[in-house]
């Protein structure tokens, strides 16, 4: 199930794996010392979430000798998010959108529907679909920014620091 | 496409471009808006991640429900009562004993120890398994399996049809046994299927199989296929699988050469996880196209135009009727 998680950031089933198996390890080795906000699933799963992008940010990495320190890094202090706290936070975003433009994100949220299809479904053009979905995302953005920063800006630094190397 | 002018439009182009909705001029646009600037590589880093989670919290509230069972059926396997505790410290204790005996189970297999499941979980009429040492199996509608260790082998019997995603280990081959065939793989990933009454089919996606039946041996490799007669104890063939069928859960992409009509109803319905039903006569009904992240749908759409076919369905079976081709 946590692989099947890890899959939906990584779309690579070994890394999945082992992203789960690290996890694992990593929390098994902090014992006790682990601090659970919400519940243990919403915690091993915001772990294993944080973990992912990590792996996606080392994927912009070539040299090892950075791979490996920045393994080492602690990844879950700060602002690392329990997958309840990120939900609440997400759910909290889409409260404020109003009904419609809420539907249509869930739509293409929770059923995976694509834009024509939500368009066919709602009886409106692609383009309002666009235009709504745009606007949901942007909000979106706006109020998980803050997050969201911090998860990146390891990844910006190491992206010039590549470019340079390249 | 102008990239960048509003903030509205690009978060739409965006989010297509991670659901692979655009088309290939559109994702070299967007590939290299991004390269263009840091400020424009952090947006699509934002974007990136707010896709992904979307995805991962739509994933996570959908396992909400098999989740807890999952852990309460783990919890009662290792006879640990729930902690009704209030303080944190006691509840995070007991986490620790749950995540220690957990981690055991993982590397478990490993030891020579016995291989059992960990966690079934059903997705619309399949089940997917996961065992203890970390393969994967799908199993189609009316399929099961029964884990017949030797401490030598990772060993299970097969019944029906599945797919196989086998977690590498080479200390211990996995076997897997059907129809009195008997499939043998280090790590690789492969379907069992059952095309007809009294054939058997393997279709090998990554990595490599010895399939055995009677005496006979074959070896095949990725994307190759054999088919077992099991009546006249006969192997048929190593054919070069073409559908693609084993990959379009990545590429979303399926292509058919002269492919037989039955064959082609049989590949739609495992690659959308829909049953399809072809009724009347098809003789020389054969399909030449191919689909690329086409809906079911349009699927079918296109294949009863182009053959002249007639289209109904009923729950989650789509029935093709036909008087033959020409």
């Amino acid at each position: 199930m946590l692989v099947g998680f890890a899959y939906n950031y990584l779309e690579d089933s070994d890394a999945a794996e082992d992203v789960v198996q690290e996890v694992f390890s990593s929390v098994w080795d902090k014992g006790s010392a682990i601090d659970i906000r919400t519940n243990l699933k919403s915690y091993l799963f915001g772990a294993v979430r944080n973990a992912c992008l990590n792996v996606l940010k080392h994927q912009k990495v070539v040299e090892s000798y950075e791979r490996e320190k920045l393994a080492s890094e602690p990844s879950d202090d700060g602002d690392f998010l329990e997958m309840d706290e990120l939900q609440k936070k997400v759910n909290e975003a889409l409260d404020a959108l109003p009904e419609k433009r809420r539907q249509i994100f869930e739509m293409s949220r929770f059923e995976g529907k694509k834009y024509h299809e939500i368009a066919e479904e709602l009886e409106i053009s692609i383009k309002t679909v666009e235009t709504q979905m745009g606007r949901t995302l942007k909000h979106l953005r706006e109020i998980l920014g803050p997050y969201m920063t911090y998860v990146l800006v390891i990844g910006i630094l190491l992206m010039n620091a590549c470019r340079g190397k390249m | 496409m102008a990239l960048g002018k509003d903030d509205i439009e690009l978060q739409n182009i965006l989010q297509r471009y991670f659901l692979k909705e655009l088309d290939e001029e559109q994702v070299a646009e967007v590939n290299a808006w991004r390269a263009e600037s840091d400020e424009n590589a952090h947006t699509y880093d934002e974007a990136r991640i707010l896709h992904l989670d979307i995805r991962g919290l739509g994933y996570y509230e959908r396992h909400q429900a098999s989740a807890d069972t999952s852990w309460e059926q783990f919890k009662a396997s290792k006879n640990l009562s729930p902690q009704p505790s209030r303080s944190i410290l006691a509840y995070a204790a007991s986490i620790t004993v749950l995540i220690g005996a957990f981690i055991g189970i993982y590397f478990l297999s490993g030891d020579g120890e016995e291989l059992s499941v960990l966690d079934t979980e059903q997705v619309d009429e399949l089940s997917r398994t996961t065992l203890t040492d970390g393969t994967m199996i799908t199993l189609n509608e009316g399929a099961s399996i029964e884990i017949i260790d030797k401490a030598e082998e990772r060993q299970v019997a097969l019944r029906g049809e599945a797919y196989f995603e086998v977690a590498r280990d080479e200390q211990k081959a996995f076997v897997v046994e059907s129809s009195g065939a008997q499939i043998r793989v280090l790590g690789t990933k492969f379907f069992v299927n059952k095309p007809g009454s009294g054939l058997l089919e393997v279709k090998v996606s990554e990595g490599k199989v010895l399939v055995s039946f009677d005496e006979v041996h074959e070896v095949l490799g990725a994307n190759e296929t054999v088919l077992i007669d099991l009546q006249q104890g006969e192997v048929l063939g190593n054919q070069q699988q073409q559908s693609g069928l084993s990959t379009f859960w990545k590429t979303k992409r399926l292509s058919f050469q002269n492919t037989p009509l039955s064959e082609v109803a049989e590949i739609l319905g495992k690659a959308y996880g829909l049953s399809v039903l072809i009724e009347g006569p098809q003789e020389n009904c054969q399909l030449s196209v191919e689909f690329e992240d086409e809906d079911f749908a349009n699927v079918i759409e296109i294949i009863s135009n182009t053959l002249g076919l007639e289209v109904s369905s009923e729950e989650s079976t789509t029935i093709l009727k036909g008087n033959g081709c020409e």
